[in-house]
């Protein structure tokens, strides 16, 4: 049964659980503690960008899905969320013949970051997260 | 040893702080993506000149309501009120304001303009990616003013095409047979119209029975059944010119013709001495070749469109159910153990899935299965209803329903219906007579 005070106990554990990582490593030297933040963003982070960008990115329906569709973008974030700069990781299959799908695919996910933004990003670790790259993988929703 | 460790706990250290962090996106919403159809902008000189010839106020703005009203019934998209625009016409279609069709919600823009050049009919058109400020597509065609419809027809195509990677269906007709009068003295004629229903006609008198009209993937071309002397026979209909040939008398009786992926053949049953069998017939050299030898019933057959695989229904089995076979008519396989009967496989123009009839506890389901058998998925379900035709992208299945006469016998109709492979998008197609057994056209252009 879809209970949302359970999802939201679970994010709060989440932050618990990462808060608690961040208290044990408090007594570690310095360095050590930039290497944590370094790592990634935290479940409940990366769960709602995941569930702010799921709301942005209409599929096209039309895409066989029986090929390779991951599109891979990589963004330049500004501390706010709002993106400076996208960038498609495999540019070169855009215009490759038979690969039109592959376009389509790649202009939604575009869309989907355009129309997000700013996102759902962390208020604190701009250095962690400045970066991203957004794997979009359109075959479990079109294999459905 | 030291120099050593330091070395890699650097390299550790600063692969690690330029580690991309990747989030992986595998969902996205299915709804519809709201565009803007902004109406094609006229001069008042060229908008005087058609109305005198076409008898319509505003070329420009039926043409796209046209193209409006293709992209909504697909269910991909759902075209904005106009009445929401902030920008006219003619200067969104020179230098769109994006911030204001961003505004309203829009996430691709049409915009275009109708020229009246040399008593033809000139239209340009435009796409426009809203959320990246920039042009996807920009076509212009020209053709007689009285082809209007089917140039709203292409740019919906075109539209569609780019924005869901798989080519459009609107420039295309369906072919049907009309029924008029009681149920047991039913009038039937072969009609065809456009996909949207308009530009009705009717092809034969009803003199004769028809049935089965099949168009040829390639051309416009149709086969179908007529009755001469209480005998089924098979002809061939050229759309565009008319004329009509008869393919051939057969022994006993015809089921089903339908032509190859090619064009070049034509499948159908033969029903003879209690038993029926599918054969094919070359239209070049009308030679007659037997493809299924089995003591059952053996109809309905449909070409893969590799040309390579045929699906039919037989109850070979002891039940009607769906199988496939090699062209030769080797390698026969059952692919459908569901419960209930099933009927009128038809392969889907992609080539991935085979629709069908089911009937089960006295209901009828149009579905789809791969086509090994695997993912069945019943798309809708009604008192009476069969017969599934798909449009040439393989998206939407085009079929017809019966409603139930009340004791009196009275109330009965026949409807076609279409419905796109969610299984969401159910929709009437309005013809003015009752109607069966509809088969829908490759596209009309390319």
């Amino acid at each position: 049964m879809f209970d949302p005070n359970n999802i939201a106990a679970l994010i709060d554990k989440s932050k618990e659980e990462s808060a608690e990582v961040l208290k044990t490593n408090d007594d570690i030297s310095q360095d050590q503690e930039r290497n944590v933040e370094n790592v990634g963003l935290t479940l409940s982070e990366e769960d709602a960008l995941k569930a702010q960008i799921f709301g942005c990115w209409s599929i096209p329906l039309g895409l066989p899905y029986n090929e390779n569709l991951l599109v891979r973008i990589k963004l330049k974030l500004k501390p706010d969320g709002t993106v400076s700069k996208t960038e498609i990781l495999d540019h070169a299959r855009m215009n490759k013949p038979g690969q039109g799908f592959y376009k389509v695919l790649a202009e939604s996910a575009l869309r989907a970051v355009k129309l997000c933004q700013p996102l759902r990003v962390p208020t604190t670790g701009y250095e962690r997260w400045k970066e991203l790259q957004l794997n979009f993988d359109a075959r479990e929703m079109l294999e459905g | 040893m030291i120099k050593k460790i330091l070395i890699l706990l650097f390299i550790l250290i600063s692969f690690n702080a330029n580690a991309l962090i990747e989030v992986d996106i595998t969902r996205g919403n299915l709804n519809p993506l709201p565009l803007a159809v902004s109406p094609l902008s006229i001069d008042e000189e060229s908008r005087k000149s058609f109305k005198k010839i076409l008898k319509k106020e505003n070329i420009g703005s039926e043409i796209s309501n046209i193209v409006e009203k293709n992209l909504r019934t697909s269910g991909l998209f759902n075209p904005l009120d106009k009445k929401a625009f902030l920008q006219a016409p003619d200067i969104a279609n020179l230098k769109p304001r994006f911030e204001d069709w961003n505004l309203i919600k829009a996430q691709a823009l049409i915009t275009g303009k109708v020229n009246y050049v040399e008593d033809k009919l000139r239209v340009e058109f435009r796409l426009w990616d809203v959320l990246a400020a920039k042009e996807m597509m920009a076509l212009a065609f020209t053709t007689v003013p009285n082809n209007w419809r089917r140039v709203g027809h292409i740019i919906s195509d075109k539209v569609y095409e780019r924005l869901t990677g798989e080519k459009g269906y609107f420039d295309t007709r369906i072919i049907y047979v009309s029924e008029e009068g009681p149920k047991t003295q039913r009038i039937k004629k072969l009609a065809i119209m456009d996909q949207d229903g308009a530009n009705n006609k009717f092809l034969t008198l009803g003199n004769e029975l028809v049935l089965t009209p099949r168009f040829n993937p390639t051309s416009q071309m149709v086969t179908y059944l007529s009755y001469f002397k209480n005998m089924p026979r098979v002809y061939l209909l050229d759309i565009e010119t008319g004329t009509q040939e008869v393919v051939g008398d057969f022994p006993g009786m015809t089921f089903a013709p339908r032509f190859s992926p090619d064009g070049k053949k034509i499948i159908m049953s033969f029903a003879k001495d209690g038993k029926s069998d599918i054969y094919t017939m070359d239209l070049e050299n009308r030679i007659v070749e037997k493809i299924t030898n089995h003591p059952s019933i053996d109809t309905s057959p449909s070409y893969s469109p590799d040309g390579k695989y045929i699906t039919f229904n037989s109850d070979r089995s002891g039940y009607q159910q769906i199988y496939v076979m090699k062209k030769d008519g080797s390698d026969v396989k059952r692919i459908s153990f569901g419960n209930g009967l099933y009927g009128t496989p038809v392969w889907s123009p992609r080539g991935d899935l085979i629709a069908f009839t089911k009937l089960h506890k006295g209901k009828f389901y149009i579905g789809v299965m791969r086509t090994d058998g695997s993912g069945e998925r019943l798309l809708t379900e009604n008192y009476y209803q069969e017969a599934p035709s798909w449009s040439p992208n393989g998206r939407v299945l085009i079929f017809y329903r019966e409603t139930k006469t009340n004791s009196k016998g009275e109330g009965f109709s026949a409807k076609l219906w279409s419905i796109d492979l969610t299984g969401y998008n159910e929709r009437q197609i309005k013809t003015p007579t009752d109607a069966s057994d509809p088969s829908w056209s490759s596209l009309l252009s390319n």
